[in-house]
């Protein structure tokens, strides 16, 4: 029924999941897998694409909150970026601009890792 | 073999014994009548002497006594099976057989008796009074049995003719009482002859032989060896009874037994030996009847199976019983194949180790391929005919296995495993065995199919079950009674998308007496989200009464709700205050869909600042949240919603939008429409827009108008 799929990938200093179709109930578990296997990878700088998502539920959105304090308690972030007006209208409406860093351009996020990671050393 | 057992179809559950009170009191009076005749005459002998000149009429006392045996036979219940007339031949030969003992003990003791000199009258007449009563109780039951086995399989005209048979002898036994019997007349032979003029008619009757053919091989032999014995224990029974000195004494103490002993002896002759002569020709074609009976009984066994195949473990145990029993062999287990892989199943009683079943499933047949594999790929019952070196010491000593068959179980062409037979023989499969094994494959494979089927069906109607009660749940959570006031008017619905929504609304009211309503959409579907809207609407009405704000009240269910549960779990809410019932709302929104506004003819979202509700922590939310107050005129409206609206999909994947909702809510508006016709007219929409396409999210509508 819904469409879902995820792929990882390594933009230094972070990993970016990239996100397609419709992110609900049933597909997010899948998303869900994936930010597990980056915390287990204790890979804590995390970059979510939204460029071909179409559509985000409730269930979806949960995903982002199950992890974000586990991410930023290790020095890490979640940072999305390139969501569609409708998918922004979405998080906007939550408040989660509030609470996450979002971007309309990957590379923004990832300069933001690059910064904070130099402030650091 | 016990007399009380097989006179009544056995149910497994009875436990009791079946009564057969009739019995004790049949031969009772028996014995009875017949003592009651003895001392009369014992009495009556040292009056006048001579047994001769006694009234006739006195002999009629021990064939009254007879009567509730008469009864007895007349009213006996049909047997049902083959299996009950076997019992009842048994039975039939064994109350002969000690019959005839019985009376050739009692004629030979009074020879050694004379020997004490003991008065020769005295004595003889109580040998002859002993073996006139073994006569008597034998006869009836013997008569019995014959009247089962007489009536078995005959219908209509037969089974009256075999009452009439015995009335007709006990009648003839009356008769013959009545007339004077001396060496002078011959009526005597007269009854005699007669008598056996009804023996033929119980010759046509035992005919009726056809039961045997359907008795196991094992039966049969039994039978014919009964019988081989029963036919000259009867003669012998008769001999005694008519040509011993105690048999005479007997029959003139009581002539009647005359025509019932000619009568039912040479019946019983007839029937052991029609029963022989049957059981013997039975015998040839003894195996091939026994393996159809087999047969006929596995599959019908299976049949019935198919239809009450709710236990797997059970189901499992009965395929391997009946595979077992319909190839005689040794030992049966299935390898069923699914999604999850391999499984072997035993049964819960293996008569063969796992480990031997294992080595037997890869043991060769044909080049380098096992069985198990070959049934698998030819999809075809494979035997292998002769193996050695799968013997194992078990229980009952050593066992081998030395032939295995094995058959594919299939549903359609859907593989779903394999049947293994074993036989501690070799070449223990003929082509009978292939065709079985074939038939009972697909059984067994159609039985488990349905099996699981019907699990399946189960859970699933428990888990509807469980989503009604989650429904019932939630529609109480509902407020039943809407806030009514001269100034405005409301109505509110909300539509689950499944069985059971997340979204929920109510009516509060504020610490200072206002009313406020709450719109609020819980994350998660189904039973969770009942219980979790059950527990917002519990917070929600505790605090209510404390808070005086929308605010303060969404800043303090956020509190209640923050850390407490689920990280990935959400609410969001609106809540307005009805700060004037005349025209002023007071709204605040967290993360909830922005309220719907429309005033003068024109439509504004309130889309005020607000986080989700259990998002965040206490202090981030309570900086973010605002509240909005507005101001309204009679036929302005107030529209709370859930996203199920504008999230509304159609079969192309658009999405209703806010756009078209406001849309729709002007046009109403301007008719000047009540909250339920506009309700009705935003519905009505959507219903248009979506056409078929189900929608995935519950839609609730709160609209509030003013008047």
């Amino acid at each position: 029924m819904s469409q879902f799929s995820l792929s990882v990938r390594e933009s230094s200093p972070a990993q970016v999941i990239d996100l397609n179709g419709y992110l609900d109930a049933h597909t997010a578990p899948q998303l869900e897998q994936a930010f597990q296997n980056l915390l287990d990878e204790k890979r804590f700088n995390i970059i979510v694409n939204f460029r071909d998502l179409i559509y985000i539920s409730s269930a979806g959105l949960g995903v982002f909150m199950a992890f974000v304090e586990d991410v930023r308690g290790n020095d890490g972030d979640i940072k999305l970026v390139a969501m569609s007006p409708k998918v922004y209208n979405v998080f906007d409406l939550l408040g989660f601009p509030m609470l996450y860093e979002i971007y309309d351009e990957e590379h923004q996020a990832r300069q933001k890792f690059l910064d904070s990671s130099s402030s650091l050393d | 073999m016990n007399a009380m057992n097989d006179r009544r179809p056995q149910v497994e559950y009875e436990i009791l014994k079946p009564r057969r009170p009739a019995l004790p009191i049949a031969m009772g009076s028996i014995i009875a009548g017949w003592l009651g005749l003895l001392i009369y005459d014992l009495a009556a002998s040292g009056q006048r002497g001579g047994l001769a000149s006694y009234p006739r009429i006195r002999m009629i006392i021990p064939l009254v006594a007879l009567i509730p045996a008469a009864l007895r036979i007349l009213r006996s219940k049909d047997l049902e099976s083959n299996q009950q007339a076997y019992a009842v031949f048994v039975r039939l030969t064994l109350i002969t057989l000690i019959a005839c003992v019985v009376l050739g003990l009692v004629t030979i003791v009074p020879i050694r008796l004379t020997q004490l000199e003991l008065p020769a009258d005295l004595l003889s007449h109580i040998t002859a009074g002993v073996a006139g009563l073994i006569v008597m109780l034998a006869l009836p039951l013997i008569a019995e049995n014959m009247a089962q086995l007489f009536r078995y399989r005959t219908r209509g005209t037969a089974s009256g003719m075999s009452r009439f048979y015995f009335l007709g002898l006990f009648l003839l036994a009356v008769v013959a009482q009545m007339i004077p019997i001396s060496h002078e007349d011959k009526s005597g032979e007269v009854f005699t002859f007669i008598a056996s003029g009804f023996s033929a008619l119980g010759f046509v009757m035992a005919v009726q032989g056809g039961w045997i053919l359907n008795l196991r091989k094992r039966q049969k032999l039994k039978l014919l060896g009964l019988a081989f014995i029963g036919a000259p224990a009867v003669g012998t029974l008769m001999s005694i009874a008519l040509t011993s000195d105690a048999g005479t004494g007997m029959l003139t103490i009581n002539p009647a037994l005359i025509p019932l002993i000619w009568g039912l002896g040479l019946s019983a002759t007839f029937v052991n030996m029609i029963i022989f002569v049957t059981a013997l020709f039975a015998l040839p074609t003894a195996d091939a009847i026994d393996r159809r009976n087999t047969e006929v009984s596995s599959l019908a066994n299976f049949a019935r199976l198919l239809t009450q195949s709710l236990d797997s473990g059970n189901l499992i145990d009965t395929a391997i019983a009946i595979a077992c029993e319909a190839t005689s062999g040794y030992a049966v287990w299935l390898e069923k194949r699914d999604g999850e892989g391999r499984e072997i199943l035993l049964g819960s009683a293996p008569r063969i180790p796992s480990q031997v079943a294992t080595a037997l499933m890869a043991a060769p047949v044909g080049k380098g391929i096992s069985i198990g594999n070959a049934v698998t790929e030819r999809r075809r019952v494979e035997v292998i005919d002769r193996l050695t070196g799968f013997a194992w010491s078990g229980q009952g000593g050593r066992q081998e296995i030395r032939s295995i068959a094995a058959a594919p179980m299939q549903v359609g062409d859907d593989l779903r495993g394999t049947l293994f037979v074993a036989k501690e023989r070799v070449n223990g499969f003929d082509r009978d065995d292939v065709v079985v094994l074939t038939a009972l494959a697909d059984q067994i494979a159609l039985a488990l199919q349905q099996s699981r089927l019907i699990q399946q069906s189960l859970k699933r109607e428990r888990l509807e079950q469980e989503m009604l009660i989650a429904l019932d749940l939630q529609r109480r959570l509902l407020p039943k009674l809407l806030p009514q006031s001269p100034f405005f008017e409301i109505h509110a619905e909300s539509v689950p998308a499944s069985i059971v929504g997340g979204d929920y609304y109510d009516v509060v009211t504020f610490s200072d007496q206002t009313l406020g309503i709450v719109v609020a959409d819980v994350s998660g579907k189904g039973a969770s989200a009942a219980l979790y809207m059950g527990m917002i609407k519990g917070i929600i009405q505790a605090l209510s009464g404390r808070c005086s704000s929308p605010k303060e009240l969404l800043a303090e269910t956020n509190v209640a709700l923050h850390g407490n549960l689920d990280q990935r779990w959400f609410a969001t809410m609106t809540c307005a205050q009805i700060v004037d019932e005349r025209r002023t709302l007071r709204i605040a929104r967290a993360g909830h869909c922005p309220t719907l506004l429309i005033r003068d003819g024109s439509g504004t979202y309130s889309r005020s600042k607000g986080l989700g509700l259990a998002i965040c922590k206490p202090a981030l939310f309570d900086r973010n949240l605002e509240v909005e107050e507005f101001v309204f005129s009679p036929g302005d409206y107030a529209i709370f919603y859930s996203d199920g609206l504008p999230e509304a999909r159609a079969t192309d994947g658009e999405e209703y939008g806010y756009e078209k909702l406001m849309e729709t809510a002007l046009a109403a508006a301007g008719n000047g429409a009540s909250p339920l016709a506009m309700r009705d007219a935003i519905f009505e929409q959507i219903d248009q827009f979506c056409g078929t396409e189900p929608q995935a999210d519950d839609s609730t509508l709160v609209i509030l108008r003013w008047q």
